[in-house]
């Protein structure tokens, strides 16, 4: 058991692609167009959406503000964690905050954001920065406080200065934690960058899915549906990888 | 050898003593971990330690490496007081306390990574222990892919390549299955014999303690205390003949597991009551 899910094997995963793409395919044929599309139609969808180039603006858009939003959350939220985790009574103080904002649903705020920031390219920035970098912040403070005492106890028994400390025991013994604080920092971005684009200024992937919605193209929001699905499990994939490859970092 | 007024010590102890407060709380209880400690141990003497759980022999070791402070009396060390890790002190840890993300030479030359040497004279240096400890083939090895004796041995690698002369080993064979720990005490008693470094080494096997030793250091509990100190005559090499066929292991071993059971037994009683 615990060897597959260590290698993970593409003939399962595959083989349910295809029957749910096989049972979708029958479903959506028997179902009113206005309300669901089979997977021809969304594919055809697709192509027309893509010649048009309404696809590859929408997508353009939400890019844009998903990775200029997770690239700063990444380099304010790892610094900022790496602190709060070094000091401890800074983090003591900031963590009851940060896990209130952390689970409060995002959606409550859109609001607030709205008159802090309009509800342009910055509002939906912010949903992308300010979650992502949380989540990014709490996870590496984890890590640096979670540092093993023995590896700690070692390097002073080598007279480490604080700095080589640091450098030797404590940074990449939190790797393995900011890894999983990017991967969970890159989930948060993408669903704030959509909330963003659907409840706010109706643009991007988030807006194509409102716009089929409202205009009862089920096919065109299946298109976006789709997109954003599949751009996330790569992103989050990808991290994934990238933490696994650590994991020997955590124990001894 | 017992002219110790002429030789400097290697450690001297005096009158250590040390409490622990049972939490973090200030007026918290707190417990005598040792008392009365008073120790002198030989430059180039092999020392064991071994004494009933919970006797304070890793706290005296971690005492002795200054990475526990005492409350009370002095820890010598070749002659001066101290209070911090020294350069002269090399420890070798009961979970190896090795860097998992560190290959075996990058472990082996830290201390004197940091301790600025030229990248290519620790690394010279290094391959020499490593050698010494048989890894030659696994320098680029990370620590996971070793098994617990080889990881051991890196610990040792690197202890000895700091070129500290005293070695401080807290049960470094105790997560060793039995047959790697047998072999793994003959090649420390070789690497002993070639260079007569001082090696203070905590464990809670008797065989071990008497078999390695030129001295037992026997504890009793509650509070920690020196018990008695008994000379281990057999004669070295030691990994040259079977050393527990010996008249005198059987007799050095007898003696000690009678104070030991006493202390046990007596232990249980005090619990029971």
């Amino acid at each position: 058991m615990l060897a597959n899910l260590k290698k993970p094997s593409l003939y399962l995963p595959l083989l349910s692609l295809v029957i749910v793409f096989g049972g979708w395919e029958l479903v959506g044929r028997s179902i009113n167009p206005l309300l669901f599309s089979p997977p021809s139609v969304v594919a055809a969808e697709f192509v027309e959406l893509y010649r048009s180039g309404v696809l590859i603006e929408a997508a353009q858009v939400t890019m844009r503000a998903l990775f200029l939003g997770y690239a700063m959350a990444v380099i304010v939220g790892v610094p900022f964690g790496v602190v709060m985790g070094a000091f401890d009574r800074f983090g003591d103080i900031l963590q009851p905050y940060l896990y209130a904002i952390f689970a409060t649903p995002r959606v409550v705020l859109v609001p607030l954001i709205v008159v802090w920031f309009g509800i342009g390219f910055e509002a939906r920035l912010f949903l992308v920065f300010f979650w992502s970098a949380i989540a990014i912040s709490a996870n590496t403070a984890q890590g640096v406080r979670h540092a093993r005492p023995d590896l700690v106890e070692v390097a002073r028994s080598f007279r480490v200065t604080r700095l080589q400390l640091a450098r030797h025991v404590l940074i990449p013994g939190a790797i393995p934690f900011v890894l999983a604080g990017l991967r969970i920092g890159a989930e948060r971005a993408i669903v704030g960058v959509i909330i963003g684009e659907m409840f706010l200024q109706i643009v991007g992937l988030g807006g194509v899915i409102q716009q089929g919605s409202s205009e009862l193209v089920p096919a065109q929001m299946l298109v976006a549906v789709v997109i954003i699905a599949s751009a996330g499990t790569l992103i989050v994939t990808a991290l994934d990888m990238l933490e696994r490859r650590f994991q020997n970092w955590k124990g001894a | 050898m017992k002219d110790s007024d002429v030789e400097v010590p290697a450690i001297q102890l005096r009158g250590v003593r040390k409490t622990f407060r049972l939490s973090e709380d200030r007026n918290a209880k707190t417990v005598l971990a040792l008392d009365g400690i008073d120790l002198t141990i030989r430059k180039g003497e092999f020392l064991t330690i071994i004494g009933p759980s919970g006797c304070g022999k890793t706290t005296l070791l971690r005492i002795m490496a200054s990475l526990e402070q005492h409350d009370e009396g002095e820890v010598i060390v070749e002659g001066e007081p101290v209070s911090e890790p020294g350069i002269r002190r090399a420890m070798v840890f009961q979970t190896f306390g090795l860097f998992p993300w560190k290959t075996v030479i990058d472990n082996v030359t830290f201390p004197l990574t940091v301790r600025k040497f030229p990248a290519d004279e620790a690394r010279n240096t290094a391959m020499k222990h490593i050698r010494r400890v048989g890894l030659e083939r696994f320098v680029d090895a990370y620590p996971h892919q070793l098994s617990g004796g080889m990881q051991q041995r890196v610990g040792l690698a690197r202890a000895l390549s700091t070129g500290a002369d005293i070695l401080l080993m807290d049960e470094p064979f105790g997560a060793i299955d039995a047959q790697t720990r047998e072999l793994m005490q003959e090649e420390l008693l070789r690497i002993w014999d070639e260079e007569r470094k001082t090696v203070i080494f905590i464990t809670h096997d008797l065989d071990e303690a008497v078999l390695l030793a030129d001295r037992v250091l026997l504890m009793s509990r509650g509070p920690g205390r020196v018990r008695e100190l008994i000379d281990v005559d057999l004669p070295h090499p030691r990994f040259e003949y079977d050393v527990r066929g010996h008249e005198n292991f059987a007799k050095v071993r007898g003696h000690i597991w009678q104070q030991l059971r006493n202390d046990l037994v007596q232990q249980r009683e005090e619990e029971a009551s």
